[in-house]
């Protein structure tokens, strides 16, 4: 369990640091992808290896792993991240249509 | 895996009835979708449609009323609780729901095109629709997945909606900034429930308090080194992912640009229903951190409590020092909406210290107050909204100056929106008053004392005071200024047509009436309260 652990939050690291750095906006998008995934790794993990679903008092010392819940988690994570990806992209052609570009840091004609 | 399939059918025979009112937004979703696939929305236009829809939707919720009082439940085995918060958000949402697809009707937004081939007007309601359902599902999720769910529900359609003005570099920017920074924020609350369901081996929210309180126990098998920390990282992580659905400080960044940019009925309706579900969604997050074990749940609830009072100091003076020096009133409103949600967070605040101290009349106090609030300023944001929008309509600008004289021109919509803001700042005998007064009651109620709760408490008072000035600013603006030289003369546009003026009378009423029905709304509050905790 530790090992995923370790390697979902690396991909969550990457994922923040590239929605952080990123100036396109498609950029940033995959950045969110990386986070989304990394909790998919942790779903499918915990599915398998994580404590047990049923309560502690009544589990018997092989039973482990969340079962079925996380990964039925994993597969609305993946479904999600499609939909949000298909609504993320037409915003931002609308906006590489309105303002030539889809650098985030040409989105800032809005000031109070 | 085997299943066990014999509790299938019961479970849907008493999930069913209880979920009717989604179900029927959904029907609602897929007919909207229907008429504009088969070309009957010649006859049929989807704005009937979607009012068709959200009345009934709205009827079915409160013929719910009585019975998820007497018998809470768990539906879908166990994906969501059907309990009386449920109904009473259900019925706040849908009619926000109802109202604002009346107010587009009137309004008529979003302009049909010139080109009936080329006219995305009639889609405009389903997006709509699915925030409705999704704000419904946040009140009543009950399992980490179908917060996840629901919270994305009421999203995605908004990214939709707020960049809905085809063309307009304004809705544009607005819908690209929401869209990073929520994109974000669902990430990042979809690794914190990651996070917590491996370390406590449970998605359901009511066993998640139980194992929370296991997780201390040394000698547990998968019970690895710091377990707590990523316990205490999930938590951190979804609480970010609700505090950007509230708007709070620090994650507030989306709500003026998205305001300013999307349609006033987008703002005014995104600015209330996600909102009441976030909320109610919130509350249940918390207790159910709080475990039937006693010292875990309670140290975090009492740690969240008190974050809560931190989280609603800061929202409210940052809110209200940001809207003062605003110059349009999407985005005026936008920050009120900050300050707003700041102040119903003291409610929460008040509510979890509580749980956590043991002080069951200051939770309930502390929600009942919330809920009290909440149903305020369903009506007032929604008149203020709507009353922007008509105001739009006829000088074509939102900005404030664009008010200048508008008093006397348009009295009946001048008189509406200058009541909106009279209880937004929470003066008598608005329903805003009424609302504040029930939450700062909670909060200076904390005998035990937790000084940064009053404090907290002191702060919105002085924070009430301090919005005076800039919810005042529009309201003289329309009665004091005198119009500007030139554009004297009848306003721009047709004259405010009687079902407008009976729009915003229908949302002002219970604004100003709110006094005399308050014994049975504070005693309904009282008992939700009470069913809940």
């Amino acid at each position: 369990m530790t090992g995923y652990l370790i390697v979902s939050a690396v991909l969550l690291t990457c994922g923040v640091v590239c929605m952080a750095s990123k100036r396109n906006a498609v950029g940033v998008l995959m950045g969110v992808e990386l986070v989304l995934n990394a909790a998919s790794v942790n779903f499918v993990a915990a599915a398998e290896f994580g404590p047990p679903a049923v309560p502690v008092q009544v589990a018997t010392a092989d039973a482990i792993g969340v079962g079925l819940d996380g990964q039925i988690a994993a597969l609305f994570v993946i479904v999600l991240a499609a939909a949000e990806a298909a609504v993320a992209l037409a915003i931002v052609l609308a906006f590489f249509n309105q303002h030539g570009t889809a650098d985030v840091d040409a989105a800032s004609e809005l000031r109070g | 895996m085997a299943r066990d399939w014999q509790g299938v059918l019961p479970d849907l025979a008493l999930s069913l009835p209880a979920f009717a009112p989604e179900l029927i937004v959904c029907a609602t979703i897929v007919a909207l979708l229907l008429t504009r696939l088969f070309g009957m929305a010649r006859w049929l236009p989807a704005g009937s449609v979607a009012f068709g829809g959200s009345a009934l939707a709205t009827a079915l919720a409160c013929l719910q009323w009585g019975g998820a009082f007497e018998s809470p439940s768990d539906g879908w085995a166990g994906l969501v609780r059907n309990d009386a918060l449920t109904v009473y958000v259900r019925v706040l949402c849908l009619l926000g729901w109802n109202l604002t697809v009346t107010l587009t009707l009137l309004t008529g937004v979003p302009r049909p095109s010139i080109d009936p081939a080329d006219d995305d007007g009639p889609d405009f309601h389903v997006p709509l629709a699915a925030v409705a359902l999704g704000s419904v599902l946040m009140g009543q999720a009950n399992h980490l997945l179908m917060l996840f769910l629901a919270v994305e529900m009421a999203s995605v359609p908004a990214y939709v909606l707020v960049g809905f003005r085809k063309g307009s570099r304004e809705a544009g920017e607005a819908a690209l900034k929401y869209l990073v920074f929520g994109a974000g924020a669902a990430g990042v609350m979809m690794y914190g429930a990651s996070l917590l369901a491996g370390v406590t081996g449970t998605l359901s929210l009511p066993a998640l308090g139980e194992r929370l309180a296991l997780i201390p126990l040394e000698g547990l098998e998968w019970n690895e080194p710091g377990v707590g920390g990523a316990a205490i990282a999930g938590v951190v992580f979804i609480l970010c992912g609700l505090a950007f659905k509230l708007s709070l400080v620090p994650f507030h960044f989306w709500t003026p640009d998205a305001f300013q940019g999307a349609l006033a009925e987008v703002s005014g309706f995104l600015s209330v229903a996600p909102k009441i579900g976030a909320f109610a969604l919130l509350v249940r997050f918390g207790l159910s951190l709080h475990g039937p074990f006693g010292e875990t749940g309670d140290a975090l609830l009492t740690g969240l409590g008190l974050a809560c009072a931190a989280g609603a100091a800061v929202s409210m003076t940052f809110g209200n020092l940001a809207a003062f020096a605003q110059k349009d009133l999407g985005r005026l409103l936008a920050y009120s909406t900050v300050a707003q949600s700041g102040t119903m967070l003291l409610g929460v605040a008040a509510c979890f210290l509580g749980v956590g101290r043991g002080d069951g009349d200051l939770a309930v106090a502390g929600l009942a107050g919330t809920l009290l609030y909440l149903t305020a300023y369903l009506f007032l944001n929604l008149g203020a909204f709507a009353a922007v929008a008509i105001f739009r309509n006829r000088t074509l600008r939102t900005d404030v100056a664009s008010l200048a004289g508008l008093g006397s021109k348009m009295p009946w919509v001048a008189g509406a929106f200058a009541v909106s803001l009279v209880g937004l700042v929470g003066l008598p005998p608005t329903a805003g008053f009424v609302g504040k007064l029930a939450v700062f009651a909670a909060a200076l109620s904390d005998r035990v004392g937790s000084p940064l709760l009053f404090a907290a408490a002191l702060i919105a008072a002085a924070n009430t005071v301090a919005s005076l000035f800039y919810y005042f600013r529009p309201i003289r603006s329309l009665y004091l200024d005198a119009a500007p030289e030139g554009t004297s003369g009848a306003p721009i546009g047709p004259p405010v047509t009687g079902s407008e003026r009976a729009y915003l009378v229908l949302l002002a009423v219970p604004v100003l009436l709110i006094l005399p029905l308050l014994g049975r709304l504070g005693a309904l509050c009282d008992a939700i309260a009470e069913a809940v905790l």
